[in-house]
């Protein structure tokens, strides 16, 4: 009897790293072994998983303990689990959003991040673990190829723009709703990365820019009163097919009235030429300005 | 043996068995909280040449296709330096690559390099010559051939960020794009025969720089980010010759060079933890003086385009009360065309044009109130102001009619309630108006009252009303289910012609299932419907007078699109080492245009349809703890009945293939390997 009890005190001891004494050691952050001693690596949710992320590089002197986010939570650990923690981030936990976006927001209320609190994101209680996952490694909000459908879980009209015969390639994964807007406000308008819409397009599409000796003046006032960045079901992200799209602007002198359809009489009468192909750009080839300074009178409709 | 002996060898099986399962402990400790590195590397084929399924990922070809992705990310932790490397498409037109060295909390630097392709869906079959070059000749080849429209975006990035002592950083960026390919493109002309359009090749060749510094600041109270930007657009190609008809539409003028710098400095300050401040001013100078590509009459060798923009904005927000908070918010923004006006063009004034350069100014001020007061039972409530005015210049002599002002109030209100932990929902009204200064009309040659029945889109008296509402319910713990509608309604007042009102309705209902602890399934569905209603009239007089006659009808066209779109998902683990999954998505899109009344010499145009379906599964079988074996199967299928181009012939016997059937069998197969 003697020899199993000193079997069972020699084989504990072996087992553990620091003497008992020194109450449970830490697995990945620091002071986590309150947690981590029920919380451990046999745990159906993979909380050791943060280790993998910055927020688990001890070598980093910034970055939190457990209770850094999820408070205290001494109820919770004297009652053996039987209470929650003081903060909870789950979709349903008691937590109130701004609480738990406070503890975020105590490190990452710089950068990018600084107009938060005027967002609408904020002001409608989107929580930052919303869209954000932090005990992993792979945050799908802040992959490209993924981002975009945590985006869509709300913004289920964007979802069926995308999916749209013209479209930017977002669900190729080539380019995500952050290259346009910042979830996390912005001083701009509809949250965008830059301070408007045509400062946002010109990102990728300068050649848009100008000025040009001839300019067209909705051009640059804003891309998106003729182009829906969201997708289409016209070609080239446009809100409506030529001639339509034109008419809604132009008066119906000359051919500019010309019934849309097929048929026709050819040249710029009503019809098919005015209608088919590029409709109205395929005379008015320059249709975002010309800076053709030719001394002709044709010059000024974006044709040369 | 003794019992001592015996006793002996227990101890020392035990003290083994211990030291197994301590270090078994450690490896799935150190297996759950290191971070993962992974390589694949497999083949796919596809099945059949497209223009849609690859259209952005260069899968285009039937054939193989190397497939290689990457994810290599090691930590050292005794200093917390990253070296990240990682890939995806690294076989294809499409690949991205990207290296970040960081030592976390200290400095760090990356490069990026990343290619976007896209294929036109269209194949022009044409005699174009030349189509790559700044000199194309119509009908310079004697058989026409197929053209593949294409273009290639590969841009290269480096940036470096460090931090700097207390709680300052800075950081460089500089990004260089290359684009190249050709877009559809065309000409006008006339002959004998009267005007009739070309084809042409827009031939792509630009190269887009931009690079950014800025040094930032952040405590509890303050934060602050200093930037410049600066911008830098090159046309290697600005020039477009064309020859081979009658057309005298050559040289054509392709984007010019310009380029732009912006000081910026953008902050925040925590007044108390319920009160903040944010900010922002930014300068931006932009400037186009590429060379001319034809001469100019004025003696200019280029326009001296210049812009300058100044941005501000300045907002608050304040929990006044534990139930009350405020919300306000500013902004002004002037873009000054301050481009030299000279009168390039030396004609005698017509009713649309005066000759000069029409340099385009906007001065955009945007006001926001909002107040969110905390009700009891769970309910928020939402009411918010919003302002907007926009002030104009213009030439004096115009091609539609213009408003040098427009004004748009909006007022908001939302009622939120999270009625338990299971179900949640809003309601939301919005009414905005707009109007605007008295218009500024047409006129024609001699001063008189020209043709003034449009209100342009963007300058036109608008009342809008939008009612959204949301509903989330988590029915049990392994179901979730959210609804959305939303009801819009826009009327355009004032003009007969022009956009007369419109509507937009959209519904999606989403479902998220966990069927057991192995299988979780997803589903939405989702419609849209937008209509508008546009009236004009063919062949009205310089003075705005439409004939209203069979031969020259005042027309109206209901166009309408409607849109519906299901998706369904599956992710399972049916055993430890295999993982299984497949997602179904279709969508419909319908164009609709019910005109009339029409010319007589017109067909209506018929509704489209774009169809497409795609399904994907997806297998993953774990080899071993480090090798995986992933499968994969795409079925993509495009379809339309688009008559676009299949009815349409360049006046130079150019015609367009519109693909508009398309079906394509993607198969994949990778190994995958953790390093």
């Amino acid at each position: 009897m003697r020899a199993l009890l000193v079997l069972l005190w020699v084989a504990n001891a072996l087992a553990q790293d620091k003497p008992a004494a020194d109450g449970p050691k830490d697995l990945v952050l620091r002071g986590d072994g309150a947690c981590t001693r029920c919380h451990n690596e046999g745990d159906n949710y993979p909380v050791l998983a943060i280790g993998k992320t910055k927020h688990g590089t001890m070598a980093d002197g910034r970055t939190p303990s457990c209770t850094s986010c999820h408070g205290a939570s001494e109820a919770h650990i004297k009652a053996k689990g039987n209470e929650k923690p003081d903060v909870l981030f789950s979709k349903k936990a008691a937590t109130p959003v701004q609480v738990r976006n406070a503890t975020c927001l105590n490190c990452h209320e710089s950068g990018k991040r600084i107009h938060w609190a005027m967002s609408v994101h904020a002001t409608r209680d989107i929580a930052c673990t919303s869209c954000h996952e932090v005990h992993t490694q792979h945050d799908r909000v802040r992959a490209k190829a993924d981002q975009p459908d945590v985006c869509f879980s709300c913004h289920t009209e964007i979802r069926m723009m995308v999916n749209r015969q013209s479209h930017h390639p977002v669900r190729e994964g080539k380019v995500a709703c952050s290259d346009c807007h910042n979830a996390h406000g912005s001083a701009g308008e509809k949250m965008l990365v830059k301070d408007s819409i045509n400062e946002t397009c010109y990102s990728c599409h300068m050649e848009k820019r100008g000025p040009f000796v001839r300019t067209h003046q909705p051009v640059q006032e804003n891309c998106a009163l003729c182009h829906n960045p969201h997708g289409s079901v016209q070609d080239n992200l446009l809100k409506a097919r030529g001639p339509f799209l034109c008419q809604e602007c132009h008066e119906p002198t000359s051919h500019r009235g010309g019934t849309a359809g097929l048929g026709g009489l050819g040249g710029t009468s009503p019809g098919a030429s005015i209608t088919l192909a590029r409709s109205c750009l395929n005379c008015h080839t320059n249709i975002h300005g010309t800076n053709n300074p030719r001394d002709v009178s044709n010059e000024r409709t974006f044709r040369r | 043996m003794s019992a001592r002996s015996a006793a002996r060898l227990g101890l020392l099986a035990l003290a083994a068995c211990a030291r197994l399962w301590a270090a078994e402990e450690d490896e799935e400790i150190r297996a759950q909280k290191t971070p993962e590195a992974t390589l694949g590397a497999g083949i796919g084929y596809v099945s059949d040449n497209n223009t849609r399924f690859g259209q952005y990922t260069g899968l285009t070809k039937q054939g193989l296709y190397p497939l290689i992705d990457l994810d290599l990310r090691k930590r050292d932790e005794a200093s917390g330096t990253w070296i990240n490397l990682q890939g995806r498409n690294l076989g294809l037109e499409s690949n991205e690559l990207r290296f970040d060295h960081e030592r976390q909390g200290k400095w760090g630097y990356f490069i990026d390099y990343n290619q976007t392709p896209r294929y036109s869906p269209y194949t022009p079959v044409t005699r174009l010559a030349n189509p790559d070059s700044t000199s194309q000749v119509v009908n310079g080849v004697a058989v026409p051939s197929e053209l593949e429209m294409k273009t290639l975006r590969k841009a290269l990035s480096a940036g470096f960020e460090g931090r700097l002592t207390g709680n300052w950083n800075f950081g460089v960026r500089f990004s260089s794009e290359d684009k190249d390919g050709r877009r559809l493109f065309g000409r006008s002309g006339s002959g004998a025969t009267g005007s009739f359009q070309e084809f042409l090749v827009d031939p792509i060749d630009y190269t887009t720089r931009i690079w950014e510094a800025n040094a930032s600041y952040a405590d509890k109270k303050l934060q602050l980010v200093a930037a410049y930007t600066g911008t830098n657009f090159e046309n290697h190609k600005p020039r477009l010759d064309v020859s081979g008809t009658t057309s005298t539409f050559s040289p054509i003028a392709l984007p010019p060079d310009n380029q732009s710098h912006q000081l910026a400095l953008t902050g925040g300050y925590n007044f108390s933890s319920t009160t903040r401040s944010t900010f922002k001013a930014a300068y931006t100078y932009q400037t186009q003086d590429a060379t001319f590509i034809d001469t100019s009459t004025v003696g200019r060798t280029d326009l001296g385009g210049k812009v300058t923009t100044l941005f501000l904005q300045g907002g608050a927000t304040s929990r006044l009360t534990r139930d009350l908070t405020l919300l306000g918010n500013l902004r002004y923004e002037n873009r000054d065309d301050k481009t030299p006006v000279y009168d390039y063009f030396n004609i005698t004034t017509t009713n649309t044009a005066t000759g000069e350069n029409e340099p385009r100014s906007i001065k955009t001020t945007n006001g926001k109130l909002e107040a969110i007061y905390r009700l009891a039972n769970g309910y928020t409530a939402t009411g918010g102001l919003d302002y907007e005015t926009k002030v104009r210049n213009t030439s004096s002599v115009r091609v539609v009619s213009f408003r040098d002002k427009t004004e748009e109030t909006t007022l908001r209100a939302e009622l939120r309630r999270l009625m338990s932990q299971t179900l949640n929902g809003s309601i939301a009204f919005l009414h905005s108006s707009r109007g605007g200064s008295d218009w500024q009309t047409t006129t024609v040659v001699g001063g008189g009252l020209g043709s003034n029945l449009v209100q342009p889109i963007h300058l036109a008296d608008r009342e809008r009303n939008l009612l959204r509402g949301k509903l989330g319910w988590a029915a049990s713990e392994r179901v979730d289910v959210n609804f959305v509608a939303d009801l819009a309604k826009d009327e355009y007042g004032g003009r007969a012609l022009g956009l007369q009102d419109g509507k937009a309705t959209h519904f999606a209902v989403d479902a998220g299932f966990r069927a057991t602890d192995v299988w979780t399934a997803t589903a939405w569905l989702s419609t849209d419907d937008n209509k508008m209603t546009l009236n004009s009239c063919e062949a009205a007089s310089g003075t705005g007078v439409c004939p209203g006659t069979a031969a020259d009808p005042i027309w109206q066209a209901k166009l309408r699109n409607t849109g519906i779109a299901f998706g369904a998902g599956l992710r399972g683990k049916p055993r430890e080492r295999l993982e299984l999954g497949g997602d179904l998505q279709w969508m419909s899109d319908t164009a609709k245009y019910d005109q009339g009344p029409l010319d007589p010499n017109v067909q209506p145009l018929p509704d489209v349809t774009f169809k497409r379906t795609t399904f994907k599964l997806y297998a993953k079988q774990a080899v071993d703890k480090k090798m995986s074996l992933r499968a994969q199967y795409v079925f993509d299928r495009f379809q339309s009945d688009d008559w676009n181009w299949a009815n349409y012939t360049y006046g130079d016997g150019t015609v367009v293939l519109p693909n508009n059937s398309q079906k394509v069998h993607f198969i994949a197969l990778q190994l995958m390997y953790s390093l």
